[in-house]
């Protein structure tokens, strides 16, 4: 930090009504200082070229600056304030060469605390939300049993497998490209599960080539409980589940290859993707093998349409696995999510009702209550 | 399966509790920290897989054996030659990709090159899949070919002109108009439900794994 000497006599007017205080919602080390423009910075006088914060520790000590931001600005956040020391700030406009500063104000000092009160609607939406799934994954478990539509997508699956077995060719699964933090990575895995299960009973040959080391021991391990749990242990085979590369293009070359010399019957594509997914879906589609594809990764879904026979989009790829595994939890975590898809859509019937009529009728009471639903769904981006 | 799905249960909870509790956000970034620590160790599971398949595919001569010879030779020339700074102008103590390297040669002459040819091939693909998705076989399929007709040609000069004559009572049906709220209405509208939709399917996935319903990090299993 440079320190700043306030430049002599300036015709310069400096920032008004400068106020410092605590950054609430915080851990602590942020201070927001505030200012009403100088008179210099307006439409008809545009003299002012930014603003530059200044900030010292001790009552008459030396400024040193903080930040600077450009003209028109009535706000900064010092995020370099450390919490529980008292500072003092000025604000110094700045036009050319000259410069005008504000008088010192404070002390002031950052202190944590113990509720972030921004994220109310969150813990709102997030209580509502997983207590209606952990509701119907209980209900579920009590032993009631949930109707859910087909999926074209997972039906497809199966018969893919049936095919695999008659045919004697093998089924590719690719787990897409994000490491195990990536809950789709997570998802895809609970789909593996599945069809390892259903091509270990039916003595099919499952290849599952890996992006990431940590979901290869993940899938490995997978695919050995469903041999085990299908009796077939022996014919487990440890280099069904192999590591190819973590670059992009080095896996879509050793899969790519893979597919063409062993002609799978089956691709089954779940979990994150890039471009990635458009290169191997558009082999697969080469070598004329059956293709699912789930994924959320919402900048992928309209390449995999076209290249694969069934996309599960979005939510569906995050149902798969219930789908398939037909569990009573699983399925009512899935009654779980089409409360929450209710909620959306009442949401977003009344949010448009309060929305028209707040334009139309002339009463504050419908813009109160557009507001107020709006601030439930609001997720900002401060923090 | 207890201690894991205890770990599990724990970390999350504490995650969750972080988000609303200031002085516990500092963790978030800790268990980050532990995460990227246990996937570099892992990168030696990767090695490992990768040597083994490629030797026992080799040994029993399965087909395309050749190129797993290709693949290893591949691997262990990089790998030493990065790991032990082979020919590096600094020696053992310098870096490995310093300017005339061998190691920096690698990859500027050999990874670089095929990497950019494998990402090239993506405009071929797109093509094909473009033409694949706009035959017209069904409404859906000629609805996706007439409005993506229209985005492209809205987004070229020669799109303006083609409606520039229509009357300014109609100026909501000229192209580049038709193509802002082709993108700003319908494909806005379906972009937002599948967020939603990921959104409630990212909080069932998490809860079931929070709870230890679904176990897949562990290798599934009831």
């Amino acid at each position: 930090m440079a320190a700043v000497a306030e430049s002599g006599a300036s015709s310069l007017a400096p920032p008004q009504e400068v106020r410092v205080y605590d950054h609430p919602n915080d851990n602590g080390g942020a201070i927001i200082v505030t200012w009403q423009k100088s008179p210099d910075d307006t439409a008809e006088h545009g003299l002012v070229t930014g603003y530059t914060i200044l900030r010292t520790s001790r009552s008459g000590g030396q400024f040193e600056v903080v930040g600077r931001v450009g003209a028109g600005t009535i706000q900064f956040v010092d995020t370099t304030a450390e919490a529980g020391i008292f500072f003092y700030y000025k604000v110094e406009a700045e036009a050319g060469e000259q410069t005008r500063a504000s008088p010192p104000v404070g002390p002031v000092s950052s202190t944590f605390q113990w509720i972030n009160w921004n994220r109310w609607n969150r813990l709102l939406l997030g209580l509502l939300l997983g207590g209606a799934v952990v509701a119907f994954i209980h209900i579920g478990q009590r032993g009631y049993k949930f109707r859910i539509r087909k999926l074209p997508g997972i039906e497809a699956m199966e018969k893919a497998i049936d095919q695999a077995a008659e045919s004697g060719q093998p089924i590719f699964f690719i787990p897409g490209s994000e490491d195990l933090s990536d809950l789709q990575t997570i998802a895809g895995l609970s789909v593996l599960e599945q069809v390892s299960r259903r091509t270990a009973r039916r003595e099919v040959d499952l290849r599952a080539p890996q992006f990431h080391s940590l979901v290869m021991a993940a899938s490995d391990d997978t695919l050995y409980h469903a041999y085990h749990e299908a009796g077939r242990s022996s014919a487990y085979n440890r280099d069904d589940v192999f590591y190819v590369s973590d670059e992009q293009f080095g896996y879509v070359a050793g899969v790519g290859g893979l597919m063409c010399r062993e002609q799978p019957a089956a691709c089954f594509y779940f979990g994150s993707f890039r471009a990635e997914g458009l290169a191997l879906a558009e082999v697969g589609q080469t070598i004329g093998a059956l293709q699912v594809a789930g994924t959320a990764e919402r900048a992928q879904i309209p390449f995999l349409v076209t290249a694969c026979d069934h996309v599960l989009i979005g939510e569906e790829m995050y149902a798969a696995a219930a789908y398939l595994s037909d569990d009573p939890a699983e399925v009512g975590a899935l009654k779980g999510q089409d409360f929450g898809k209710l909620l959306a859509v009442g949401a977003i019937g009344v949010g448009c009702l309060l929305a028209t009529l707040a334009h139309l009728v002339d009463s504050e009471v419908f813009v109160m209550l557009r507001d107020g639903l709006l601030s439930i769904f609001e997720t900002g981006t401060g923090r | 399966m207890a201690v894991p799905r205890m770990i599990t249960f724990t970390v999350a909870t504490v995650l969750i509790v972080a988000m609303f509790v200031p002085p516990l956000e500092p963790i978030r970034e800790e268990f980050s920290n532990f995460f990227n620590i246990i996937a570099a160790f892992a990168f030696v599971l990767g090695a490992a897989s990768l040597l083994g398949v490629h030797w026992r595919r080799i040994r029993r001569r399965v087909r395309g054996w050749g190129y797993s010879i290709v693949c290893m030779a591949s691997f262990l020339i990089t790998l030493i030659v990065g790991l032990l700074k082979l020919g590096s102008p600094g020696g053992i103590g310098g870096s490995a990709i310093a300017e005339g390297s061998p190691f920096a040669w690698i990859f500027d002459y050999v990874f670089t090159p095929i990497d950019a040819t494998l990402f090239s091939l993506l405009a071929f693909y797109v093509a094909s899949a473009a033409f694949r998705a706009f035959r017209v076989r069904n409404a859906e399929a000629t609805i996706m070919l007439v409005t993506a007709f229209l985005l492209l040609l809205g987004r070229t000069f020669l799109g303006n002109l083609v409606t520039a004559w229509l009357p300014p009572e109609m100026e909501p049906f000229e192209l580049p108009n038709l193509v802002q709220w082709i993108m700003y209405v319908p494909m806005t509208a379906g972009s937002r439900a599948i967020m939603i939709g990921v959104a409630l399917g990212t909080i069932a996935t998490s809860l079931k794994i929070i709870l230890g319903i679904d176990r897949p990090y562990l290798g599934g299993g009831k």
